[in-house]
């Protein structure tokens, strides 16, 4: 039975945002990112997360799915919060418990700070919701273009980082069936202390390498009887058309940033 | 026999570092015409895989020469074109998908002769249209089953408009409904497209779906025929520690009894329908 | 009842977009030393049922048996579990990671904590078993056998747990007729001779037919069928509807049934297929 492992986050989809070229999409997602380190007043950040949410609204964004991309940085938020509340001095005292207080700038300070990594984190949740792996790898691979002039082989790069993307749910599950396997030969991986458990992985390392060398050998023969030429030219099927969806984004997130700077928020 | 596609002539090949004393090829003469349907089988190590790998140029002779539509494989500038040429499906389904959704793993083999993207989609969705898979256009390669999995392999070479087929060994790890999808599919597009096939297999009820069948063993080929002769000779066979279809097998057996079927049988359908006629009368 | 299952169920990443429930309720009872087909098409729930076999995987819902005991979460007691009911997974010789056939057949053992002694003990008695020579091949790297022998040394790797049972997934998957012969042959023997007690799950027809007693067809998560080969094979119509393909000699003699050859059930061989219809030829020949 195969199980479903997907890579990063992607949600199929026709929005506003799926439709974007990838390059304007992490052009405009660093304006944006940069926008928030400029905002520097709570009001300005509470602006800034309903303008974000708005827009996920807008681009019919399921909130389920933003949810599930927050919950990792929850403890971190916690953790954050609880620093702030309790370590920044300031203005008046909210609450005492003994010699324990939390003040004014706690607070102000704890939610500015706890505000800018959930907007972070929300606004590149709804870049990878609406961008497949390929076509963020392609976008990258345009920011990186420069490095050909110092011959970095940006083109093969790019490959690597595809192949990997096709192979990782891949080696997941093998390495879930190969656990399997040598648990059902008394292989015990949970038990002992950390120089036993690390000796323990023999029997899951040397296999997942010897089966990912075979699949690099027969994928690399394959890719080669596909007419693949190391440094040879290739074209894309992916035309990265630009669409004025595009320049609004851009012009958008541009004027965001300017707004910022200009108001001062 | 119209123009031909593959021509080999006098092939000896030993793998690097290999014996030369046992050569994986030992001395091969074949000429494969465009359109025919061809099946190389053999006992392991015979040679058939090696065979097949110089027919797309990814083994080079170690001497004679092969002819792929005229061009020698050995000359670096023409992998292009005999690569696009002849196409090459592999056993593992899994390691020759490169890209992270079907329709863009469809596309590679275009990419890498450099099409407009216009036409590469084109091609694409072509490609997808003949082996019905547009509905799993955007599906990730590792959420298909086997069969799947081989099919999209080979609308990615079709995408290629390849004129020769080589298959190694295609169906070996698929369960049998995916393997006669598969193989359906082969022929469906030998049929209707006039593609050349030629397919390594150590199945005998696959080699009896091709129009010619060639044996091989220690680097030879040591017989070369249509099925209905090859796959009758039990005896040549079952030397090699191979096996004839079954129903040949059965045939065989019921001339010892009596029976006296007409030579050449080896589908199942042939020895019911004789069985059926001759009846049991004798 | 040596092994049995009650009402087993089992769903993958349950409670995500992604949860898929492989198994759905199955009741299955396996008695000592029979030797039993597992047959069902590609993602029927094979794999998942037998990995729940001996503890590897937790039911989602319903319950193991063995030997009448509930198995449940008990560390040891899953880990014994293991040890008495041997699962060769499928293309078992992917998981060779020693450097040398010794060590590789040993793993099982020195896991069970055995000395030196019982663990060589064990390692040549399995290999032996499986029909290869201890002493020619046991300083030598499991990485460089035929695709059979290293099946055979993967098989053995299994067999030194000294398992009262043996659970197989494809066992002959990859391998050439003769490999297969040679592998279906050996595992008879074992059920016969030894008194293991197999299943093996399979898409292949062929061998199943060859080697079991009884025969379940497992479809989308739920036993469909059970009962003896014979009577399985001869429902061609729905084993093909399911997705599973009939052995051509089968497939032969069903076709000569319609028209008008006398048979029961199911013929599965050659040398049967000839005695029916030689059979059939006399009786016609007194008409």
């Amino acid at each position: 039975m195969k199980q479903s492992i997907t890579l990063g986050q992607y949600l199929p989809g026709e929005s506003f945002l799926h439709r974007l070229n990838p390059r304007f999409k992490l052009l405009s997602l660093a304006l944006v990112l940069v926008t928030l380190f400029f905002v520097k007043t709570l009001g300005g950040m509470g602006l800034f997360l309903a303008l974000l949410i708005l827009f996920s609204i807008l681009v019919r964004m399921p909130y389920s799915y933003l949810l599930r991309g927050l919950k990792p940085i929850f403890y971190i938020v916690i953790f954050t919060l609880i620093i702030y509340l309790f370590f920044t001095k300031g203005g008046a005292v909210l609450l005492r418990l003994g010699p324990i207080t939390v003040e004014e700038a706690g607070v102000i300070q704890g939610a500015f700070v706890v505000g800018r990594l959930i907007a972070l984190v929300l606004a590149s949740i709804l870049v990878t919701l609406t961008t497949t792996p390929l076509a963020l790898t392609h976008g990258l691979e345009f920011f990186l273009t420069p490095l050909k002039l110092i011959r970095v082989p940006v083109a093969e790069i790019t490959m690597i980082m595809t192949i990997a993307l096709r192979f990782i749910p891949t080696l997941m599950e093998e390495s879930r069936r190969l656990m399997l396997a040598q648990m059902a030969r008394g292989a015990d991986f949970e038990t002992g202390n950390l120089f036993r458990k690390a000796r323990n992985l023999t029997p899951l390392i040397v296999p997942l390498f010897v089966s990912a060398f075979r699949r690099a050998d027969e994928l690399a023969v394959a890719m080669e009887a596909r007419g693949y030429r190391i440094g040879a030219r290739r074209t894309r099927m992916r035309e990265e058309t630009v669409s004025w969806r595009d320049w609004v984004a851009l012009a958008a997130s541009g004027a965001l940033l300017a707004a910022v700077i200009i108001a001062g928020i | 026999m119209s123009q031909p596609i593959i021509e080999v002539e006098a092939v000896e090949y030993v793998y690097p570092g290999g014996d030369a004393e046992t050569p994986a090829l030992a001395g091969i003469d074949l000429t494969i015409a465009q359109g025919e349907y061809l099946a190389v089988i053999g006992p392991n190590g015979s040679g058939k895989t090696t065979l097949l790998k110089h027919f797309n140029a990814l083994l080079i002779p170690t001497a004679g020469r092969v002819l792929v539509d005229g061009y020698p494989t050995a000359v670096e500038e023409n992998l292009p074109l005999i690569r696009t040429c002849c196409g090459m499906i592999f056993q593992n389904p899994d390691n020759q998908l490169v890209a992270t959704t079907v329709a863009e793993d469809v596309a590679f083999g275009l990419e890498n002769m450099a099409l407009a993207p216009a036409e590469i989609r084109r091609r694409v969705a072509e490609s997808l249209r003949t082996l019905s898979l547009e509905h799993l256009a955007d599906h990730p390669p590792h959420l298909l089953s086997g069969g799947e999995k081989q099919r999209v392999a080979i609308a990615g070479i079709l995408a290629m408009r390849p004129r020769c087929l080589l298959m190694d060994e295609p169906t070996a790890m698929l369960d049998p409904v995916a393997r006669v999808e598969v193989l359906d599919t082969v022929r469906q597009l030998h049929r209707e497209q006039g593609i050349t096939v030629i397919h390594v297999t150590h199945f005998p009820e696959e080699a009896a779906r091709a129009r010619r069948v060639l044996v091989m063993d220690r680097g030879k080929v040591v017989r070369d025929g249509p099925p209905q002769a090859v796959l009758t000779d039990l005896e040549m066979l079952h030397s090699l520690g191979l096996q004839g279809p079954v129903a040949a097998e059965l045939a065989f057996a019921l001339r010892e009894d009596g029976f006296n079927p007409p030579p050449g049988i080896i589908h199942g359908r042939e020895l019911v329908e004789f069985l059926c006629s001759s009846g049991p009368k004798h | 009842m040596f092994i049995r299952t009650e009402a087993l169920t089992h769903t993958y990443m349950p409670g995500t977009p992604y949860a898929t429930t492989a198994l759905r309720g199955v009741d299955l009872e396996l008695e000592r030393g029979s030797c039993t087909a597992l047959l069902g098409p590609s993602g029927s729930g094979k794999s998942t049922l037998l990995q729940h076999l001996n503890g590897l995987l937790k039911p989602t819902a319903g319950r193991l048996l063995v030997d009448g005991r509930e198995v449940g979460e008990d560390r040891q007691e899953l880990l014994q579990l293991r040890r008495r009911i041997g699962l060769v997974f499928q293309m078992p010789e992917q998981q060779f990671f020693a450097e040398t056939v010794f060590d590789e057949v040993a793993f099982g053992p020195r896991n069970l904590g055995l000395d030196h002694n019982a663990v060589e003990a064990r390692v040549k008695q399995a290999l032996s078993q499986v029909g290869l020579d201890y002493g020619a091949i046991k300083d030598r790297s499991p990485f460089l056998f035929s695709a059979g022998q290293k099946r055979l040394i993967a098989l053995a790797a299994v067999l030194a747990l000294r398992p009262e049972a043996l659970i197989l997934d494809e066992p002959t998957a990859g391998l050439d007729p003769s490999g297969r012969r040679r592998l279906i042959e050996l595992l008879a023997g074992l059920n016969r001779e030894k008194g293991l007690t197999i299943l093996l799950a399979t898409h292949d027809l062929d061998q199943a037919a060859l080697l079991a007693e009884r025969v379940l067809v497992l479809n989308r998560g739920r036993i469909v069928m059970d009962g003896p080969p014979e009577e399985i094979f001869s429902a061609g119509e729905e084993l093909r509807r399911i997705g599973l393909a009939l052995p051509a000699i089968t497939e032969i003699m069903l076709a000569l049934k319609q028209r008008g050859l006398p048979l029961d059930g199911a013929v599965f061989s050659i040398p049967e297929a000839r005695r029916v219809i030689n059979r059939w030829r006399k009786q016609a020949a007194k008409l």
